[in-house]
């Protein structure tokens, strides 16, 4: 993980998560426009979710599928729980995924690296936003599944949680899972999320700690 | 306590336990105290804790001094761009001069693209920024010298306690510069060498903000910069600074 890459935005981070590559940018708290999207008491948190081209397989069509759009959604109900977004009334902040490299894991990738980026922003939050998904393959229950396990699992549940005050923000599940292995699962999602926690924290006083090297 | 004073914290983290005031960028839950931004931790008077933000948008403030790019010209007024998450607008009549907009052009007045140094006059949740350049002397139209641009939430650590490393500055750099509370450092000075140095001193008390002692080390820095000019007679252009956020001005 790597934060402020980009140099015009207001914010932004890299992740590489197995094969899985993602960048975010963060623009604003700016004045929405058109106008009449603004929210009068608080800032108005669009995100982009989008894979590039040339970031899986075979190639994919660079319009926004029916997939991206649910995961921009779900993306944005991800992080909006997070931020205090009263502090900056009519304005819009935006977000924008883009996927470069895709091995699965995709979404929560994504959620870990855009909290990074507005962090980075300096948009108060109330903590930081950290997401893997939790597997199925074989009976066993694993942890952040790559491209191969997730087509021959059996479930996949991305899992976005707020470390420090132990809240969820996201929970999805595509397959079929014991309500045992839900709780074991969710158990096991929270040891990777303060894995990733640990160096999303890593990764934003890094960016301040590297001036004083010399 | 779970941090000091000046420790450096991330959003989420906690920062103490019991009973405190949450200051600036604190919020509590139940007797747990966190951090919202990623900032140096600062423990105040009376169990006050905040963190100062490293990075963030300027919030405007009645009766900042701030310095704006004009970017739209009204009948009325002129938009000014003041890096804030808000466009500001500055009307006809808080213009230093009478202007009639009948007989004059108030494009040859500002047109889009000039600096002008004014105050926010207004600013709450539900109104944009009026900006007014009447108050004091100096405001209006930025005619000479150079704009260095800082990240806002830095501007206080290039004032100083009281003042300190502005002081510091002007007399090292030996020339006048104003510092605009939205980021702007405006640097008026008589030889050109002065300015390559204001690029290199404010980019460097920028990049070390968070940092202890940044006064008597932007000293130290002084005394090496005058010792090497002395002494090697001046490396010719040895000073490589990156044009970005620096706008020269006529």
């Amino acid at each position: 993980m790597e934060v402020g890459i980009l140099k015009n935005c207001s914010g932004s981070a890299y992740i590489e998560q197995g094969k899985t590559k993602i960048i975010v940018a963060v623009h604003g708290p700016r004045e929405a426009h058109p106008k009449h999207l603004a929210l009068p008491d608080r800032a108005l948190l669009r995100t982009r979710y989008h894979m590039a081209p040339f970031s899986t397989g075979e190639r994919k069509s660079p319009a926004p599928t029916r997939r991206e759009i649910e995961l921009t959604k779900v993306i944005r109900e991800a992080l909006e729980p997070s931020l205090l977004l009263e502090e900056f009334p009519k304005t819009t902040i935006d977000v924008f995924i883009e996927v470069l490299q895709a091995d699965a894991g995709t979404r929560s990738a994504g959620v870990t690296a855009a909290s990074l980026a507005l962090a980075e922003a300096g948009i108060p939050m109330r903590d930081l936003v950290a997401a893997i998904a939790v597997g199925k393959i074989g009976g066993q229950l694993v942890l952040d599944l790559n491209e191969e396990e997730d087509e021959h699992g059996q479930a996949d549940m991305p899992v976005a949680m707020m470390p420090n005050l132990n809240r969820i923000t996201l929970l999805q599940l595509n397959g079929r899972l014991t309500k045992e292995e839900i709780v074991t699962g969710l158990t096991l999602a929270q040891k990777g999320i303060g894995k990733l926690y640990e160096l999303q924290r890593q990764a934003l006083k890094s960016v301040v700690e590297k001036n004083i090297g010399e | 306590m779970h941090h000091k004073h000046r420790d450096l914290v991330v959003p989420g983290e906690q920062i103490a336990k019991g009973r405190f005031h949450a200051g600036e960028n604190v919020i509590r839950l139940d007797d747990s105290y966190f951090s919202t931004v990623l900032g140096t931790v600062e423990v105040r008077e009376r169990g006050e804790i905040a963190v100062r933000a490293l990075k963030g948008p300027y919030m405007p403030v009645r009766g900042d001094r701030v310095i704006g790019r004009v970017v739209d010209v009204s009948l009325g007024s002129w938009t000014v761009d003041i890096r804030a998450p808000y466009e500001a607008g500055l009307p006809l009549s808080h213009f230093p001069r009478r202007i009639n907009p009948v007989f004059e052009d108030i494009r040859n007045v500002m047109n889009v693209g000039d600096f002008v140094y004014c105050e926010i006059a207004e600013f709450d949740r539900f109104h944009s920024p009026v900006l007014d350049a009447r108050r004091e002397r100096e405001y209006g139209l930025v005619t000479q010298g150079m704009l260095i641009a800082v990240e806002p939430k830095r501007v206080p650590r290039i004032i100083g306690k009281r003042g300190s490393m502005l002081q510091l500055l002007t007399k090292e750099l030996d020339s006048k510069i104003t510092v605009a509370q939205n980021g702007y450092v405006w640097v008026v000075s008589k030889n050109e060498a002065s300015y390559k140095l204001a690029i290199e001193a404010i980019k460097k008390i920028e990049e070390e903000a968070h940092l202890q002692g940044l006064t008597t080390r932007m000293e130290e820095y002084f005394r090496k910069v005058t010792l090497k000019t002395q002494g090697a007679n001046q490396v010719g252009g040895s000073a490589e600074t990156g044009s970005s956020g620096v706008e020269k001005l006529e």
